[in-house]
């Protein structure tokens, strides 16, 4: 298992359901942090540290995100597609959680690059369940470089 | 020997018999032909095949084209007005010959009385004794492409009803789906926390259930409404603007007052036709959404009026509060989007808005230049009487 802290960034403009992953990542807590933002225009800020986010010491690239996909002012789907289309952003994993389990959603998702597509389930066992079950993997056990894709020799 | 006289004149009798019948028998034919020319329902012209010039036309023709016997008769197909740059004759001649048959499926025709018809064409080369005619026939077939044309459209509306309709059960099931999801989760944690007797955390999973279940409740009272919009329908009246206006102020009132809004109305006047009630709702909508994005404006101001636009009235609500963003414009009118998740309500507003204007055939916009510019919004009727004068000399809009 890797070590090093993980920023996790989670959009999501439910502030229950950002309640929920907060409790249920607190166990990884120790070593990682959870930045929580409300609408995919602030995750754009956010990853692009800019409108408040320019420090990287308060604001730190995210090594996953968790996005939702129904967002104020700029939608999940096209968050996503814009993280996929920047070279300084498409190597972050990008898990998507959101209640839709609609078909053009999910074909949506993974046209776009996706990393991972989770709904979230409607109980609560199921729900603490897939979330231990997504915070053991990818604060855990995923495995990710030391160097960004910008650093890395070619 | 010569034949028996007798038996002679029998048989030029006999001759002179059948040749009466033979010429009875042929005038009844050429009579019924005639009567089947004559009482067609369709338009008949008979061309000379050689010159393609006009010999005979029927009555149905002469009727439906409301050119005369006279008009017609020695012409050409392409020298009749009404086909004018439609068939060239030698084209059409030439083409006869080869193929003996030609049929034009829709042909746009103007009758002498100016009237815009739609015409199906057939003509056939055929041998008549010892000359080739072409006959053509002329259908009315206006009728059928202005059914077809309502079809079409009706077909358009339909696949655009339901679009928006999965549009609107998208949002509706993702929406009432995530404070469920709140609910039942945060039941959960509730169990966990009286188990453990964590008082703390009880009142926040009760606050959390709580606020999900009000939730729940308020999406399905906008999901109501909103579905009863277009459902249940006023019968039309026409209402002036003012009188709208004074309406949907008096609905939001406390609002208005709450923020201490300074409202102006303009002096242009209009009349709408379409569900009173309804069409209150848009601007009480409308400003209410003014009133609850004031930001932190120390002088609030709502304008309201109506003015022309090209060849259109539009009426508009123009605030100076923290306005929006250009790139968040097109969001705001969908069901329960909301570009402050903060902000109070669902975020059905403007949906409603939108539904109640696009209704009455109209459209509803936003021009805002941008965050802390205000925000204008504005919508048309298409049944609107009297142009929407400017509300003041020179101003712009």
């Amino acid at each position: 298992m890797n070590g090093e802290p993980i920023v996790i960034l989670l959009v999501e403009d439910d502030l229950s359901h950002a309640e929920i992953v907060r409790r249920n990542f607190e166990k990884f807590r120790v070593a990682n942090r959870l930045i929580h933002v409300t609408d995919g225009q602030a995750a754009l800020d956010y990853l692009n540290q800019r409108n408040g986010y320019g420090d990287p010491a308060t604001s730190p690239q995210p090594g996953v995100i968790l996005l939702d996909l129904r967002l104020p002012k700029v939608d999940g789907l096209e968050v996503l597609k814009t993280i996929k289309a920047d070279p300084k952003l498409k190597a972050i994993p990008v898990v998507i959680l959101t209640t839709s389990k609609a078909e053009i959603d999910m074909v949506k998702a993974y046209a776009f690059h996706a990393n991972s597509y989770l709904v979230k389930p409607v109980d609560f066992t199921q729900f603490t369940e897939l979330m231990q079950a997504c915070g053991y993997y990818w604060l855990a056990w995923n495995q990710r470089p030391n160097l960004t894709p910008t650093q890395a020799p070619v | 020997m010569y034949p028996d006289q007798s038996t002679l004149i029998e048989q030029a009798d006999l001759r002179t018999e059948k040749a009466e019948t033979l010429s009875a028998a042929l005038s009844a034919s050429e009579l019924s032909y005639r009567r089947l020319f004559e009482t067609a329902q369709d338009g008949i012209l008979i061309l000379d095949a050689e010159t393609g010039r006009v010999n005979d036309v029927n009555p149905f023709l002469i009727q439906l084209l409301g050119f005369s016997h006279g008009d017609m008769a020695g012409k050409t197909v392409g020298e009749l007005s009404p086909f004018k740059d439609v068939v060239a004759n030698q084209a059409m001649l030439e083409r006869l010959q080869k193929e003996g048959y030609i049929r034009y499926e829709n042909l746009p025709l103007e009758t002498a009385a100016g009237r815009r018809i739609e015409v199906e064409f057939v003509s056939n080369l055929y041998q008549a004794g010892d000359k080739k005619v072409i006959q053509c026939s002329i259908r009315d077939i206006s009728e059928r492409k202005r059914m077809e044309h309502a079809l079409d459209q009706s077909s358009r509306e339909l696949q655009h009803k339901n679009a928006e309709l999965e549009r609107f059960l998208y949002a509706a099931s993702h929406d009432l789906k995530s404070p469920v999801v709140t609910v039942r989760t945060f039941l959960g944690y509730l169990e966990q926390d009286m188990a453990s007797a964590d008082a703390g955390r009880i009142a926040k999973d009760m606050e959390f259930i709580r606020a999900a279940a009000d939730r729940i409740a308020q999406l399905l009272d906008d999901l109501l409404e909103i579905s009863r919009v277009g459902r249940i329908v006023n019968s039309p009246v026409l209402v002036a603007f003012r009188q709208l206006v004074d309406e949907a102020l008096a609905a939001v009132a406390g609002q208005i007052a709450k923020r201490g809004v300074t409202v102006t109305v303009g002096d242009g006047e209009a009349e709408l036709f379409g569900d009173r009630v309804r069409l209150a709702e848009v601007l009480q909508n409308l400003l209410d959404n003014a009133c609850k994005f004031m930001g932190g404006q120390k002088d609030p101001r709502i304008q309201i009026g109506c003015a022309a636009r090209g060849a259109e009235t539009v009426f508009f609500v123009r605030d100076n509060g923290m306005g929006i963003d250009p790139r968040h414009q097109a969001k705001v009118f969908g069901l329960f989007e909301k570009l402050d998740p903060k902000a109070e309500g669902t975020g059905i507003g403007l949906s409603l808005a939108k539904r109640i204007v696009e209704l009455h055939g109209g459209r509803i916009w936003v021009e805002s230049a941008g965050v802390g510019q205000g925000a204008c919004f504005y919508f048309t009727v298409p049944d609107t009487v009297n142009q929407g004068k400017p509300t003041k000399q020179g101003e712009t809009i």
